[in-house]
């Protein structure tokens, strides 16, 4: 997970995301530890209030879990609940920007349709 | 004040243990060679300065050297100079009873043969009170002898830790220059002070009267001038403390 | 709450004025940055705060009690700047045991592991430490009294990118475990900007910013895009700066982004050194808060 610290997205905000991709791809699985605070503040160079701040949003969202005296987990169910959340946020995060670009490259939507295609058939 | 104290005592302990050696060392060989020797009287004079001299000189680089030292490790200055304070007196009754120490070797060779005339402890006794000497009993002398030392060996260290005190207050610049005029000031102060006793006799008469009145000189007290001593290193304490509230560290 | 308060603290020296006026509040368990160009006044502001200057004027408290030649409250604070006020020849086994007395939590382990992590020879004399490994030791002594107020004046000066990050990552990780307070004062405000969260900016001996560093990154914004239209856009806004690369132009502006943004422009976060540079040089001529 790499953080872009100059980015427009605040740092608590890329260490939530950068953990739900973990979660996603599986290198943090369900009911498994992730690590602490300090290890994440320690290994980005950040203030543990950010670190704390971007779990904790995960924490709100019921994809993280704390067990006190032991660590932080990921919850049952985290991988749905986040597929969901990012499915609703697909249009937002995605089309707007691809269509956005291919006006200003003059593609037409028939164009990007063909284009879709071709990238599930590779 | 106490944790600082720790540091200061340990540094003054390994001084003062070589000073000590040292000196009963020298006691020895003059001792054992006067001894064994019939033809040669060796004497140790002057022994009851070395002391002076050790306080002085170990006041001086006590302040310079941990000074820098207590104020960075969060120590007020205030507690420091107390502490200093209590490690001078330390000091000073430790050399007192070097100087007692030799006394006793003196005496006790001086008894083996009677041409070892040896050495006197406290050569200040000897110098300004000897009536005192003569009319007081062994016991007394040693015991007197033994504040005097105490008195002016405290006396000492006082003035060195104004000194160096004096010297951290100062701006860079002035330093090397007081460095140079300060022993030309003691040095010159005797000469100086003849000169000026030659060409206006009368004043300076009363002045050197009234100073050996208070060093009780003239009386042959010398309680009366270990009180003088004591008031005298009160006030050079007060002006090293002073100085010391206004210095800064950086 | 255990909190340092500066009180109109003014230091002049015989031709200078280092601070004027300074008021400031440090509380317990956050990392503050102190930033400033050279000469503003930072290491005599944390001088006169840890007993070493006094100030011409002005107090400093902590927790209501005077912290000026009081040994009690100083204990609670530990100050690592470039002075080596170290006896002549003392080796640094014998300056951590020292410390060790002089501060009752010094944790000994910890600074002996410090010291083989950074590589630190225990051995060595303090004086004959190159100016690398004596900031390194003061920082390993600084890391290890525990104080409840710490401040480093300039801690990685003339330390590698490798014991930069080393630095770093061992300030982070003591402050997660423990938390403490910290005053920092530097000058690499790009490696301190991620783990400061309340910046204090001092510019001719006074203080010109004293904020979260959110709300002084929140303060301005970056808008980059062909030159005309950022040309146009500009009109009647506080710019603090510009780049230009050819037809493309980058500003930085403070205030808020307008709701409708020229086309082809982008907006980003404000850059922090940027931002502190213009605080600095030029600024504002009031203080703001």
């Amino acid at each position: 997970m790499k953080l872009n610290l100059d980015q427009e997205k605040p740092i608590f905000i890329q260490i939530a995301e950068g953990i739900e991709d973990g979660i996603l791809t599986g290198a943090f699985l369900e009911e498994s530890q992730i690590p602490s605070i300090t290890e994440f503040s320690v290994n980005y160079k950040i203030n543990p209030a950010t670190a704390l701040k971007g779990i904790n949003l995960l924490v709100d969202e019921a994809i993280i879990f704390k067990k006190r005296g032991v660590g932080m987990f990921v919850a049952k169910g985290a991988v749905s609940k986040l597929r969901k959340k990012r499915q609703d946020q697909f249009y937002d995060n995605y089309i707007h920007r691809l269509v956005e670009e291919a006006k200003r490259l003059g593609i037409t939507s028939d164009e990007i349709i063909a284009m879709i295609e071709r990238g599930f058939v590779q | 004040m106490k944790k600082f104290m720790k540091y200061q005592l340990r540094d003054m302990v390994i001084g003062y243990s070589i000073y000590a050696a040292v000196m009963i060392l020298l006691a020895a060989v003059v001792i054992s060679v006067s001894v064994t020797n019939d033809n040669v009287n060796l004497s140790l004079n002057g022994n009851g300065f070395s002391s002076v001299i050790f306080c002085f000189v170990c006041a001086i680089a006590m302040y310079k050297e941990q000074c820098q030292l207590a104020i960075q490790s969060s120590i007020s200055r205030k507690d420091f100079f107390r502490s200093s304070i209590f490690v001078i007196a330390i000091l000073s009754l430790l050399c007192a009873f070097v100087d007692l120490l030799l006394r006793g070797i003196s005496l006790s060779a001086a008894s083996f043969s009677a041409e070892t005339t040896g050495f006197d402890l406290s050569s200040f006794m000897f110098l300004f009170y000897p009536e005192f000497l003569e009319r007081s009993s062994d016991a007394i002398v040693t015991i007197t002898g033994f504040f005097m030392s105490f008195f002016i060996c405290m006396a000492s260290a006082v003035l060195g830790f104004l000194i160096a005190g004096i010297y951290c207050r100062i701006p860079k610049k002035f330093r090397t220059f007081y460095c140079i005029a300060l022993p030309i000031i003691f040095c010159g102060l005797t000469p100086a002070f003849s000169v000026i006793a030659i060409f206006s006799p009368g004043p300076v008469r009363n002045i050197m009267e009234f100073l050996l009145d208070l060093m009780g000189i003239t009386s042959g007290s010398p309680f009366c001038g270990m009180m003088t001593i004591t008031v005298i290193s009160l006030l050079m304490g007060l002006i090293c403390y002073r100085i010391l509230k206004k210095t800064e560290i950086v | 709450m255990s909190r340092i308060e500066v009180t109109d603290v003014s230091k002049s020296f015989k031709d200078t004025q280092a601070l004027s006026h300074v008021n400031l509040q440090f509380e317990e368990n956050t990392i503050y940055g102190l930033l400033g160009r050279n000469g503003a006044g930072k290491s005599t502001l944390l001088n006169i705060i840890n007993n070493r200057l006094f100030a011409t004027s002005g107090t400093v408290t902590l927790d209501g009690g005077r912290l000026n030649e009081n040994t009690r409250a100083l204990s609670c604070c530990f100050l690592a700047n470039e002075s080596n006020l170290y006896p002549e020849g003392m080796k640094v086994k014998q300056a951590l045991r020292w410390s060790r007395e002089f501060y009752p939590d010094f944790d000994m382990n910890y600074a002996q592991r410090l010291c083989t992590m950074f590589e630190l020879p225990e051995k060595k004399k303090i004086k004959d430490l190159s100016t690398g490994y004596q900031s390194i030791f003061r920082n390993i002594i600084a890391l290890s009294v525990n104080v409840r107020f710490l401040f480093l004046d300039e801690p990685v000066l003339g330390l590698d990118a490798h014991h930069r990050d080393l630095f770093y990552r061992v300030l982070i990780e003591k402050y997660a475990e423990h938390p403490f307070t910290a005053v920092i004062s530097t000058h690499l405000i790009e490696e301190a900007a991620n783990f400061i969260e309340q910046v204090i900016v001092l510019k001719k001996g006074e203080i010109i910013r004293n904020q979260s560093i959110e709300s002084l990154l929140d303060s301005g914004y970056c808008i980059s895009g062909p030159g005309a239209q950022i040309e146009s856009y500009l009109k009647g806004k506080e710019v603090i700066g510009t780049d230009t690369l050819g037809g493309l132009k980058t500003a930085y502006v403070l205030g808020i982004p307008d709701p409708q943004l020229p086309a082809g422009t982008e907006v980003s976060r404000m850059d922090l050194q940027k931002l502190f540079i213009w605080l600095t040089e030029n600024g504002p001529a009031q203080p703001q808060f």
